[in-house]
């Protein structure tokens, strides 16, 4: 079980199929998704926001990409603002991106879009065993 | 001479003894008159007179040996009382004392006007001379001065010179005796030469002979030394003309080379004159004959070349340029390209200090190498543009690509999500042949899909220069063998998988390869047999790796194999067997990457053999370009 998922990607029409894919799962309890960047970061900011399991982050956004994010990030909240962020890559090729994002300690696994139900089994695989799963 | 004991000696007669003892004759002496000795020796008298002097008269009487001794007849005075005079002709009307049988009674009674008065031996002509009966005698010289000698008054007498006659004595022989007379010619140069006559000589005719004999020694000695000088002299004489030539010839050619040679020579006094310019340098400079003229101004002749604008100043000031060409560049070592204005000639100018102090500039011709190094750079220019074109057009490519992935990729995702979105909410509600619409639909984005992925992954590997790293092609194949897992079960592939060997290489591309070549050779099965696949290493040149990939499948037509690397090149029908056509052709693409080769052996229906030669250690970045 992902208690707490955020999910930041610039491409809204993506962002129902994501929330369809998982309400279906039934893997989340509670997920905050994102367009743009700065929202996302404003939300971190806030002092009721919950504890952040995983991050699902695209990397080609507008404005703020996904590793100005990471740097962002980093730098106001700390190595540990999330358990887990997860990149999400267009393509399998691009290695130059891949070798960026294993640079930041938080980032643990990379993803091809689209999002499938898989992914989430594998990052809820991850997580910390701290609540029994369903 | 007679001695006390009757024995006979004397010069003539020592030396006629020793003669005649080297002949082996037996000779008797006898004394004789003084009538007997004029008269000679001849038939009923005696047979030899040792010494008498040579005249024809007395050759018609009796015979002679070879001449022993030469005599000198000689006029004597008395000392200081010669007056002038010299000859006999100076005595005309005088009285003129001869001894008897004298060779000088004969020649002074055949002069006309001389008054002759004969004494009977020489030491009665001696005693008339210092009488003075008479004014001067003419007598034989040996013998007079033997008189002379033995009266001890060699200070009051004077011999005048030269001889009036001179004549050679020798042994006098009555006629008949030819054998003996053969006989001692045959021993008289010898004995002339010996010890034996010399020691004779010295005793019988004393100081005065031995004064001339060291004379003669010394004379022989002065013209040895001469000599040796002389022929010193002619040989230092022809060494050092000889030497001379030779230089004078150097010089020639020096001269002849340095006028000639295509390298312009020039040398400047230390005053600032011209001392020497040769033809390469006045013909390649403009007014070169008029202005590079020796006990010219150097200075003003590159003032007046300066001056017309001739030389180009590159951007200096005229004033600079002559400075540095007339100051600075006299220098020794100095070297300096220098133009003419009209680009007609390039040279390199170079300065040598010669002992002397003048300046020698060697000046090269470089118009040719300039213009040849122009072309080159040009050509290279070129060449560098064609390849900035080509890496700008590459670099377009993969930005086009990458625009491709993300804008063509992200869209395909979302066709795909809404398909299967679709494809879920009317689940129940779909006839048969809408749900296989939707089917076709999704396979349809999933092919597209897929191209989008190879395409992007052919174009990452056109022009990348691979990051290399230790790879284990062991690791790399078991991750691609995971990774394909599923397409291995559903086609019940057994593959074979044996040790493979380690390489620097790019990871990401040894995988794509090993991928590539693994799912081709699980992809191309024969429709009736499960694909059989053999992976292992295989021998290889030193400094490369080999592995290859076996497998059981459809195989490859001999027309068609050098078709399978190009791009979407594709063998059999989409229907039949799913792919893009760029699965070969990323494959070569990464083997040209690490310098290696990939090699297909195939037969149709028996399978296919792909091997891959790789370069060990890959060194050589990819040429941009290709």
């Amino acid at each position: 079980m992902i208690p707490h998922l955020m999910l930041l990607d610039d491409n809204e029409d993506d962002q129902m199929f994501y929330r369809r894919i998982i309400k279906k799962s039934g893997l989340v309890e509670a997920f905050h998704p994102f367009i743009m960047a700065k929202d996302a970061l404003a939300f971190m900011r806030r002092d009721d926001r919950p504890e952040i399991d995983a991050i699902l982050l695209d990397i080609n956004m507008p404005g703020m990409d996904g590793f100005q994010f990471l740097d962002a990030a980093t730098e106001e909240f700390g190595d540990s603002f999330a358990k887990i962020a997860v990149i999400m890559l267009t393509t399998s090729i691009l290695e130059k991106d891949k070798r960026r994002a294993s640079q930041y300690a938080i980032v643990k696994d990379y993803v091809n879009k689209p999002l499938e139900q898989e992914h989430l089994e594998k990052i809820d695989r991850m997580l910390p065993d701290e609540r029994p799963k369903q | 001479m007679i001695n006390e004991d009757g024995s006979f000696t004397g010069l003539a007669v020592e030396a006629l003894r020793d003669l005649a003892a080297r002949a082996h004759l037996d000779l008797q002496m006898v004394p004789i008159s003084n009538d007997a000795f004029r008269a000679g020796p001849g038939e009923g008298g005696y047979d030899m007179l040792p010494q008498a002097g040579i005249s024809d008269e007395r050759r018609n009487r009796f015979e002679f040996t070879r001449p022993i001794e030469t005599e000198w007849v000689s006029m004597f005075v008395l000392r200081g009382r010669a007056a002038g005079r010299a000859g006999l002709d100076d005595f005309r009307g005088r009285a003129i004392g001869v001894a008897s049988a004298n060779i000088g009674q004969r020649i002074a009674e055949a002069e006309d006007g001389i008054d002759t008065v004969v004494y009977e031996d020489q030491p009665a002509l001696l005693q008339g001379l210092l009488r003075r009966d008479v004014d001067a005698v003419l007598v034989t010289e040996s013998s007079f001065w033997r008189a002379i000698d033995t009266q001890g008054v060699a200070e009051r007498i004077e011999r005048l010179r030269p001889p009036v006659h001179e004549t050679e004595r020798a042994v006098a022989l009555r006629r008949g005796l030819g054998v003996v007379r053969e006989r001692l010619n045959a021993v008289l140069p010898a004995y002339l030469a010996s010890a034996d006559y010399r020691a004779h000589r010295d005793r019988w005719l004393g100081d005065e002979i031995s004064i001339w004999a060291d004379r003669r020694v010394r004379l022989v000695i002065l013209t040895a030394v001469g000599a040796l000088i002389a022929f010193a002299g002619l040989f230092v004489y022809s060494a050092f003309r000889r030497r001379h030539q030779i230089v004078r010839e150097r010089r020639r050619y020096a001269a002849e080379i340095a006028e000639h040679i295509p390298i312009g020579l020039l040398i400047i006094s230390p005053e600032g004159q011209i001392d020497f310019a040769n033809r390469e340098i006045r013909e390649k400079t403009p007014d070169g004959k008029e202005t590079l003229v020796e006990g010219h101004s150097y200075r003003s002749a590159i003032k007046s070349l300066i001056d017309r604008g001739l030389v180009d100043t590159q951007g200096r000031d005229p004033g600079d340029m002559l400075k540095v060409m007339t100051e600075d560049g006299l220098a020794d070592g100095y070297s300096e390209e220098f133009r003419l204005a009209d680009g007609s000639g390039v040279f390199l100018r170079t300065t040598k200090r010669l002992k002397s102090g003048s300046a020698l500039i060697v000046r090269q011709d470089i118009t040719d190498y300039r213009r040849q190094v122009q072309q080159i750079e040009a050509l290279n220019d070129d060449l560098e543009e064609q390849i900035r074109h080509a890496e700008v057009a590459n670099q377009e490519l993969r930005a086009f690509a990458y625009a491709t992935s993300h804008d063509l990729k992200a869209p395909t995702n979302t066709l795909m999500m809404s398909l299967e979105a679709l494809a879920e909410n009317l689940e129940s509600k779909l006839e048969a042949d809408d749900a296989e619409l939707i089917d076709v639909a999704k396979r349809t984005v999933d092919s597209m899909r897929t191209l989008i992925d190879d395409i992007l992954t052919y174009t990452n590997t056109i022009g990348s220069t691979p990051e290399c790293e230790p790879v284990d092609l062991n690791k790399v194949a078991s991750d691609v063998i995971e990774a394909l897992r599923a397409d291995i079960e559903v086609n019940a592939a057994e593959i074979k998988l044996a040790p493979l060997p380690r390489l620097k290489a790019s990871p990401t591309q040894m995988h794509q390869l090993v991928q590539n070549l693994i799912s081709n050779a699980v992809k191309f099965h024969r429709p009736d047999q499960a694909p059989a696949i053999d992976i292992e290493a295989t021998e290889a040149p030193p400094g490369y790796v080999a592995f290859k990939v076996r497998d059981n499948g459809i195989g490859i037509a001999p027309e068609q194999q050098s078709k399978v690397f190009e791009l979407f090149a594709r063998l059999n029908r989409r229907g039949d067997y799913a792919g893009t056509g760029l699965g070969l052709a990323i494959c070569q693409r990464i083997v040209l990457n690490h310098g290696g080769r990939i090699d297909l052996q195939s037969t149709p229906g028996d399978g296919s053999c792909f091997t891959v030669l790789l370069e060990e250690e890959t060194n050589d970045p990819p040429s941009h370009a290709s």
